[in-house]
């Protein structure tokens, strides 16, 4: 009896935080995998697909803040790439050392993060057309940086990043560290409860007389910082820096923050959501390569893939919010 | 609301300014516009940079537009040129088919059009300057074959190999696999060579990298890795290195050959971890195709009599060389590619 009573209560809490369907759906697709793929369960490829979710987990911790406020942010693809230009550039070229240069990728991603936040809280702008815009800029800007080339060879300490501990890739321990952070901070502060209650209903939080402006500026930031964070786990991965990278990534960063139960509209929603979201969408793209999926039927799997989780999904919409 | 309205003042100002400069070009030199269907990728920067040191010395001003690879965008471009009056159109088209009205626009206004390294399938085109994709990729698979017979003879066959194809309906990635598959084709079908993977991984390298890490939890009995372009051959190379694969003819380990000769390539193909990589030439398709279309303008200058045809098109065809770049020449690849060799004429 207290057992099921328990297991009762882990399951309310579950679907009130709307993590329990994509649970279901992670859990699903994992078993699906193993099953259809005698290569998925093995060591080598975990620790690859640990490697591989990192990036687009680190880049939906900000696109979900984001979402959570109500907003969009269509800018954190580019901004990995400007960030991991930047930090590139510092160490590489200016030859500063490889904490400085980080620290200044991260703050140009801080940068590019504060002027969509002010154009969105102060200026009125929405959301989807200001990083919309930044999306473009951070590419240009990207492209003016590197003149349209990759920069490459990094002293040996950037690759310490993308290194493994046994088989535990460095990069999904940040990850991790991230998310805890993010969400001690989603659960436990103020800014955490202004965040969700924003995305709830903005109007009577301005009226209750919290300053809204602050708030969105912040998760801007935020996402800015993560974007940037994520261009040098990118640089970290690749020895290099590509002005081409992370084209699309805010898709992948927004379905992963969706397939993992935070509502569109905004107020709902937790990172251990986005990051079964994260897993599922990099899971799928191992998987399809796994099984040697022709190119041109990969992009109608993993849409038809997408779709039967997202109906998953929404049979759960009908209890939040 | 101060804020917003000073932000607004700056950024206008900001965007009448570049407008500005922009527009303000000489009246009485040769005016040629240039449209690359992307910026975002090294191989049309060097075009760019071609052109723009052709102008410089024949004394033209040259615009470059970038298509953005969206055939929408670079039609409006071409249109807004006409609109403008430029002397001439360099156009390297992002489709072969929709350019093709733009170019009959043009056709119409005078102007005149020469494509550069991608050709248009209708429209009065002067000349296509570039390189038949196809050739080059067969060039570069026969590299490939000769390195990979080299390391693998005591290897009993089939050697297994891994094909990297670029973005699925680029006409670059479709060329470029119709050449290695000309090639590579009759080996398969000998049971020499075995395609254990022909995966896209979209020329993008962080893209190659995760897919040639899927490959590797499936095998890692891999003798050769055949890319359609660097950026790919790049990012998979990490992934081999990474799981502790042997790369490269020195080390008995897995042939990888490129395509495009990208700085890092080349550095890579010196440094022994790949065999080769195709060299096309982008600076000098961007420095001839403004050289012939300034002399063209000014009458100095006509395609020659006996030009060949390019026959998927059917467009008077001056091909800019090709060259595999392998260890052997890699250090003076450089002068080729950066080379001014002079146009035909």
């Amino acid at each position: 009896m207290e057992t099921t009573g328990r297991f009762k209560l882990f399951i309310g809490a579950a679907n009130r935080n709307r993590i329990l369907f994509p649970f279901f759906s992670l859990i699903t697709l994992i078993v699906v995998s193993a099953i259809v793929s005698p290569y998925f369960l093995t060591v080598i490829n975990i620790k690859h697909l640990l490697a591989q979710v990192a990036i687009v987990a680190v880049l939906a911790v900000g696109e979900t803040y984001v979402i959570l406020t109500g907003g969009i942010d269509l800018a954190p693809g580019s901004l990995l790439a400007l960030g991991g230009a930047a930090t590139a550039a510092l160490i590489k070229w200016v030859g500063l050392p490889i904490p400085i240069g980080i620290l200044g990728g991260l703050f140009i991603g801080a940068l590019a993060g504060a002027a969509n936040g002010l154009l969105v809280a102060r200026v009125r702008i929405p959301s989807f057309i200001v990083t919309l815009a930044m999306l473009a800029i951070g590419r240009g800007a990207t492209l003016v940086l590197t003149n349209g080339r990759p920069i490459t060879g990094f002293p040996h300490g950037v690759s310490v990043i993308a290194s493994y501990i046994g088989p535990i890739p460095v990069l999904i321990i940040i990850v991790f560290v991230v998310y805890v952070l993010a969400q001690l901070v989603l659960s436990y502060t103020k800014l955490g409860r202004y965040i969700y209650a924003i995305g709830g209903n903005e109007q009577a939080v301005r009226i209750v007389g919290i300053n809204v402006n602050r708030v969105k500026l912040f998760v801007f930031i935020f996402s800015g910082v993560c974007a940037a964070l994520g261009g040098i786990m990118m640089d970290a991965r690749l020895d290099s820096a590509t002005p081409t990278a992370g084209q699309g990534y805010e898709l992948d960063a927004i379905a992963a923050s969706v397939l993992g139960g935070v509502s569109f509209t905004g107020g709902v929603g937790s990172l251990t959501g986005t990051f079964m979201g994260a897993l599922i969408m990099t899971i799928l793209g191992n998987l399809l390569n796994l099984l040697g999926v022709a190119a041109f039927y990969q992009y109608i799997a993993k849409g038809m893939i997408l779709i039967i989780a997202a109906i998953s999904l929404s049979r759960g919409v009908r209890y939040a919010k | 609301m101060k804020f917003s309205l000073v932000t607004g003042l700056v950024l206008m100002l900001g965007l009448v300014m570049s407008i500005g400069t922009i527009g303000m070009a000489d009246q009485a030199s040769p005016r040629i516009a240039l449209f690359v269907s992307t910026i975002n990728n090294p191989y049309f920067v060097t075009m760019a940079n071609g052109a723009k040191a052709a102008a410089e010395e024949f004394g033209a001003s040259i615009t470059v537009f970038d298509g953005q690879n969206d055939a929408s965008i670079q039609t409006k471009q071409v249109e807004d040129a006409i609109a403008k009056g430029y002397s001439a159109i360099l156009l390297n088209s992002v489709d072969q088919s929709a350019l093709v009205p733009v170019v009959k626009e043009a056709n119409a206004a005078g102007i005149p059009v020469f494509s550069v390294d991608r050709d248009v399938k209708g429209g009065q085109r002067v000349c296509y300057i570039g390189t038949s994709n196809v050739l080059a990729a067969e060039q570069g698979a026969a590299t490939f074959l000769r390195a990979l017979a080299l390391t693998k003879f005591a290897k009993p066959t089939p050697w297994k190999i891994v094909i990297l194809e670029g973005i699925p309906g680029a006409s670059a990635a479709v060329e470029r696999e119709e050449g290695f598959k000309n090639v590579l084709k009759p080996f398969i079908d000998a049971g020499v060579i075995k395609v254990i993977a022909d995966q896209t991984a979209q020329f993008d390298r962080a893209t190659g990298l995760k897919v040639m890490e899927d490959i590797l939890a499936t095998t890692k009995d891999i003798d050769g890795l055949i890319c359609a372009n660097d950026e790919m051959a790049l990012g998979a190379l990490r992934a081999l290195k990474e799981a502790g694969v042997p790369v490269g003819m020195a080390n008995n380990g897995v042939i990888i050959m490129g395509f495009d000769a990208e700085a890092d390539a080349v550095a890579a193909v010196k440094a022994g971890d790949m065999v080769g990589t195709v060299a096309q030439a982008p600076f000098i398709q961007g420095y001839w195709g403004t050289e012939a279309a300034v002399k063209y303008v000014q009458g100095t200058w006509t395609v020659p009599a006996d030009t060949q045809v390019y026959k998927p098109t059917g467009a008077k065809f001056i091909p800019t060389p090709v060259a595999v770049v392998t260890a052997e020449n890699a250090d003076t690849i450089t002068t080729l590619t950066l080379a001014k060799p002079p146009l035909p004429r």
